[in-house]
């Protein structure tokens, strides 16, 4: 277990500043041995090429959509002896961000899931198609704050 | 010759939960095959947003009934660690012996299942009579024998008196004695092996790309085991192996399982003789401050993740979990090649499906 | 010559049925179908089967296939996709069938009930003939409703 200041979050935003040099990423620590820096939409796959190529860090645990302060906002959560997550906000009304899979072919079910949820696009992504729902599924994604406010509770 | 397209599920035998796969066969041969999943989905994420934090404890112990107490317990430790307080030690000890006794008993099922699925009634009933017993501890610990209601958040709501604490003891005992027999005969048993090996290959590389975790992953090479990685209390005070084999076929994979079982036994000793006295849960506040957690944890399946943001109020404001089944079945189409019909069966066991796991 | 006929038809007929109860009470052969349950229920259910329980003393054998069986047993709310599905496995089965609803999930969808796609009980689906109640069910439960099932036969 590392302190605050040696959170391997601060060292990925020290390399973020050099593959990123028009982006200054925030480090947020979260309880229990967490951290997310935050990544704009285009340095996503910069991100991960420092955290694959200079850290050796493999590990994608989860993709989770959330909806902060009205803000559509995709973390990535990787684990190598402590959580470090790459916290994008996305752009509305497009809601795309490039694929992860052709470099962690492990991104997928979890791409599809936030696809289908959140509606969200992933460029690139090769069978972008629903995991969960039924193919005869009505109304839009349903995790969506906006879905669950006109459809009322669980929108059925 | 032709290609025929063969159904399984989501109404099978093989299966105990409703999946469907589409297997192409040329002749005896597999050459493809395609998944849907879906059919357990209950949409609990968003039902957990419209629920108080106390009713989701109930909510998420019931995403899966195998592994439900680590599923309650790593949303609890997530919400506690947003709230800031500390669980004191002796709910600590007895919230990772509940999750040991969980790993037992799933691993027992799993090789009931296993066996089953390839004809070997036999253990699978020698299994799950052997299951009962650790099912009796769980009940006599809190009440239940699959779902346990353990879990307050700021710690445990159940207790061990001395006189049950030595009682267990000795059940663990002849436990003990029973799952060692039962594994001398998964091991010594020629077609067993013979049915599981060199099926359902991956390779290290692939489990590092499709970010497998769990026995699947140990059984490929990859060392992982969060309990010990992670230095999570109590597990950084006990003294315990992580199995590893490299071989990467559902026979190295009953091998993982099997070792983990007697690895959790010792835990569940060592757990019930350093037990620390104390209280086992704290007092917490009545509101969660805002912020968001990450908690992990060991399922008996690999990793399991919750994510949990507050934003003050009553019901939690997003959880996100992500199940170590999903992991495994990613990789299902690179399992399932270049095998036999009658493979399928043993493939589709060695991952040890938990569908309402993946499909929450 | 055709009335003679009949009245000894429906006489074998009046003797045999007893038989043929008997023969349904002391062997009702079940499927189970897991409509989006947890799995809590399903253990449960594959407890009974074991030694400690052991239903095959009552005759109970768990089948493979739809049309082999009398008896369906029924975990979890109904979702969406299993739907459509349990109403084909219902339909499949052979007359005299029966249906029972094991655990609170499939008595009323449980504490699922209102999930975006949950559809609710087996009872929105099927003509359920025992509801079984439970958290999950414990197989002394499961052994006593199916024992009052037979009762009815």
């Amino acid at each position: 277990m590392t302190t605050n200041d040696e959170r391997i979050a601060e060292s990925v935003a020290v390399a973020l500043r050099e593959v990123l040099p028009d982006w200054e990423p925030t480090v947020s620590t979260m309880p229990m041995d967490d951290a997310w820096v935050s990544v704009p939409v285009d340095g996503l796959i910069p991100a991960l090429e420092v955290l694959l190529g200079r850290f050796d860090i493999r590990h994608l645990s989860a993709i989770t959509a959330d909806e902060i302060d009205g803000v559509l906002v995709l973390l990535y959560h990787f684990w190598e002896g402590e959580g470090i997550t790459l916290r994008v906000d996305l752009q509305e009304p497009e809601r795309r961000i490039p694929t992860l899979v052709s470099f962690l072919p492990g991104a997928d079910f979890y791409e599809r899931e936030v696809f289908e949820m959140y509606g969200v696009t992933f460029d690139g992504h090769p069978d972008l198609r629903p995991l969960l729902l039924p193919d005869d599924w009505e109304g839009g994604p349903p995790m969506r704050r906006s879905a669950i406010e006109e459809t009322g509770e669980s929108g059925r | 010759m032709s290609k025929t397209i063969v159904p399984i599920g989501p109404q099978h035998p093989l299966l105990k939960e409703p999946v469907a796969f589409q297997i192409t066969v040329e002749g005896e041969q597999v050459i493809d095959s395609a998944m849907r999943m879906g059919y357990v989905h209950r949409g609990i994420e968003r039902l957990c947003e419209e629920r108080t934090y106390v009713q989701d404890i109930h909510l998420l112990e019931r995403v899966c009934g195998i592994c439900s107490h680590v599923h309650a317990t790593t949303y609890c430790r997530a919400v506690e660690a947003l709230i800031g307080v500390e669980v004191p030690l002796r709910g600590v000890y007895l919230r990772a012996l509940l999750c040991e006794l969980e790993r037992i008993h799933s691993h027992l099922l799993w090789l009931g299942v296993l066996a089953r699925n390839i004809g070997f009634d036999t253990i699978f009933m020698y299994a799950w009579r052997d299951r009962e017993i650790v099912l009796d501890i769980m009940e006599d610990l809190s009440g239940g024998r699959v779902s346990h209601a353990a879990n307050v958040i700021g710690g445990v709501r159940v207790d061990l008196t001395e006189a049950r604490r030595e009682e267990i003891l000795g059940e663990l005992t002849f436990l003990d004695g029973q799952v060692a027999r039962l594994l001398n005969v998964v091991e010594q048993e020629q077609s067993l092996r013979a049915r599981t090996r060199d099926i359902g290959l991956l390779t290290l590389e692939q489990v590092r790309q499709y970010c497998v975790v769990g026995p699947v992953a140990r059984a490929s090479g990859l060392d992982v085991d969060f309990r010990r990685d992670s230095l999570q209390v109590p597990y950084d005070r006990l003294t315990f192996e992580v199995p590893v084999h490299d071989a990467g076929d559902v026979w190295a994979r009953t091998l993982v399982r099997s070792q983990e079982t007697v690895e959790s036994l010792r835990l569940c000793r060592q757990i019930l003789e350093d037990l620390p006295e104390g209280p086992t849960s704290a007092r917490v506040p009545r509101r969660v401050k805002a912020g968001q957690a990450i908690a992990r944890a060991e399922a008996p399946r690999g990793e399991v993740f919750y994510y949990v943001r507050s934003d003050g109020s009553d019901s939690p404001a997003r959880v996100k979990v992500r199940t170590p089944t999903l992991t495994s079945l990613i990789t299902l189409p690179v399992q399932l090649q270049e095998i036999t019909m009658a493979d399928v069966s043993v493939v589709l066991s060695g991952v040890d499906l938990c569908i309402a796991c993946a499909d929450r | 010559m055709v009335q003679v006929l009949e009245s000894l038809e429906s006489r074998l007929r009046n003797w045999t049925q007893p038989v043929v109860r008997w023969a349904r009470r002391k062997s009702p052969w079940i499927l189970h179908f897991n409509s989006g349950g947890c799995n809590g229920c399903d253990i449960e259910i594959l407890d009974t089967l074991t030694p400690r329980y052991d239903v095959e003393r009552l005759g109970i054998l768990k089948e493979a296939c739809p049309r082999h069986a009398d008896v369906l047993v029924v975990t979890g709310p109904v979702t969406r996709q299993t739907r459509d599905r349990l109403r084909r496995i219902y339909e499949q089965m052979a007359e005299p069938k029966w249906v029972v609803a094991v655990g609170s999930c499939s008595c009323s969808g449980g504490i699922f009930a209102g999930g975006h796609n949950v559809v609710g009980g087996v009872g929105e689906v099927l003509p359920v003939d025992l509801y079984i109640p439970g958290c999950p069910c414990r197989p002394e439960a499961i052994i006593d409703g199916i024992a009052k099932l037979l009762g009815k036969i």
